[in-house]
């Protein structure tokens, strides 16, 4: 194990919550990106890490575990709107589901 | 040696919270701070070991842990193997119909950067306080 400070970390993305949420169940995201990631992969490879069931929905989106939840971005050169509603779950999952999500936007190459 | 546990009840079957555990990549989706997960060996198993990075609001913490102990679906275990020992021990044992979900966390209070600015309750306390978001995370995916 090894500590050390790196207050830059090149290999991430920046991502950031963008505007109050409309409702516990909804979140919009601005990331910030010199190539864009395929989302589509990213983002699935995410839900399986979470044993969550996902398929694409066209070419900028993913129906999360049924369709009772989805993923959406429009994109531009170097930046990516992302808009998340997670429904049909409990409050807690929610909350893990959203964080791993997000975590993904980060750092998930 | 320090240890902390955190044991919650987890309405749900014992393999399906080890399938969670059993998959290091998997394991940047419950574990608050962990955010990298990379050279995973190809056995998945028993001596299955893997590189890892914690990120603290820029205090990078990295390392390889090796799996030790791979009995499915009862105990997940597994250390890390570089600078200051630690051994997590995910035990899942059957409680009603559902599943009794323990994690202990054995490690040394390090003595390099970390320690200086976090002491030994301060550290303490970082632990207790992962391990119960963990086991809370772990339940809240598998419950609902």
């Amino acid at each position: 194990m090894t500590v050390r400070f790196r207050p830059y970390d090149p290999d991430r993305r920046f991502v950031w919550p963008l505007l109050a949420p409309p409702s516990d169940t909804r979140r919009r995201w601005l990331a910030l990106h010199r190539t864009p990631p395929d989302w589509s992969v990213l983002f699935g490879r995410a839900l399986d890490l979470m044993m969550i069931d996902a398929r694409p929905d066209g070419a900028c989106g993913v129906i999360i575990g049924g369709g009772t939840s989805r993923l959406r971005w429009r994109q531009g050169r170097t930046w990516t709107i992302i808009d998340l509603e997670l429904e049909g779950m409990g409050g807690a999952k929610r909350a893990v589901v959203r964080t791993a999500l997000l975590k993904a936007a980060r750092y998930a190459s | 040696m320090h240890t902390v546990r955190e044991s919650t009840t987890v309405a749900a079957p014992a393999d399906r919270i080890f399938r969670l555990l059993a998959e290091p990549e998997r394991a940047v989706v419950f574990i608050p701070g962990l955010n990298r997960i990379q050279n995973v060996s190809p056995n998945r198993a028993l001596g299955c070991s893997w590189d890892y990075e914690f990120n603290w609001l820029g205090w990078i913490v990295s390392g390889r842990s090796e799996c030790t102990r791979y009995e499915e679906p009862t105990t997940y275990q597994f250390k890390t193997l570089t600078g200051n020992p630690s051994t997590w021990t995910y035990r899942c044992e059957p409680a009603g119909a559902g599943t009794q979900l323990t994690l202990e966390v054995e490690y040394e209070v390090p003595e390099n950067q970390l320690a200086r600015f976090a002491g030994e309750a301060v550290l303490r306390r970082m632990n207790e306080n992962t391990a119960r978001e963990i086991v809370g995370n772990l339940k809240a995916l598998v419950e609902s």
